[in-house]
């Protein structure tokens, strides 16, 4: 259960994201954080699926989650490019003008819902790793839960 | 996803229950839209009670319904949002782009 390969389709995503609510269940979480970790792992392998791999299925999702401390933490990794490089280093607090276009609010939604998100690119072999990282058993952070 | 399609007082409200996601959600959605337009109905309330979960697919399927009728001359309007679909409007700050409302009878009166 630390690690999951998954082919790149839109399948993946949906296990990705019971995957993820797996994790929350066994890190106990409250159902506000099983909700949050499940949707942000949801949008990172989409991203995978779809800009990383670009739906190549012979191009593997490598999901992996470990914890340290007070700390759950869910890799994303994909064969390629990953997040467009634009969103991915946009910051907190960018305020753009209002995008009426279709697609690239995973990155926001993912920024969102988790208290650390990071992308990094990885050489060997070539591709680009998520992580996502948020406090287990605490209520949501300020500003993050559901009202 | 299901989407069940209702009418009143000239308006087409579309009952959508499930998850609004990619691949699935998102399509019926574009398809559901698309065909109300071909036949001259233009003006869309989404009741989106029964709505559980959206992904960023979902919100941009929205955001294509929304531009596609504006673009022929109608409106499409939200009613009945739960609370996650609301928060994730505000965070892809698209929450003041749409006419959401509360309660069904003043959306639909709101076309008029």
């Amino acid at each position: 259960m630390n690690r999951l390969r998954l082919p790149s389709t839109l399948a993946s995503v949906e296990v990705a994201e019971e995957w993820a609510w797996r994790i929350a269940d066994a890190s106990g979480l409250d159902d506000d954080g099983r909700y949050r970790l499940g949707l942000a792992v949801r949008e990172a392998a989409a991203n995978a699926v779809l800009h990383g791999n670009r739906s190549d299925p012979g191009k593997i999702v490598d999901l992996r989650w470990s914890e340290a401390g007070d700390r759950l933490r869910v890799e994303v990794g994909d064969d390629g490019e990953g997040f467009a490089p634009s969103a991915a280093v946009e910051q907190p607090g960018h305020r753009a003008p209002v995008d009426l276009s279709p697609s690239g609010r995973g990155v926001a939604i993912i920024r969102h819902l988790v208290d650390e998100f990071t992308v990094t690119r990885r050489r060997t072999p070539p591709g680009t790793v998520v992580v996502l990282a948020m406090a287990r058993g605490t209520a949501a952070p300020q500003g993050k839960g559901l009202r | 996803m299901k989407i069940d399609k209702r009418a009143a007082d000239g308006v087409s409200i579309l009952d959508l229950a499930g998850k609004l996601y990619i691949g699935v959600g998102d399509l019926k959605l574009r398809e559901t839209v698309r065909d109300l337009l071909a036949t001259g109905e233009n003006r869309v309330l989404l009741n989106m009670a029964a709505v559980s979960s959206i992904d960023s697919s979902g919100v941009g399927e929205l955001v294509s319904a929304y531009t596609t009728v504006s673009n022929q001359g109608g409106q499409l309007k939200l009613v009945n949002l739960p609370p996650k679909l609301h928060e994730v409007l505000l965070i892809t700050r698209l929450a003041g782009i749409f006419e959401i409302y509360d309660d069904e009878a003043e959306a639909v009166d709101s076309f008029s």
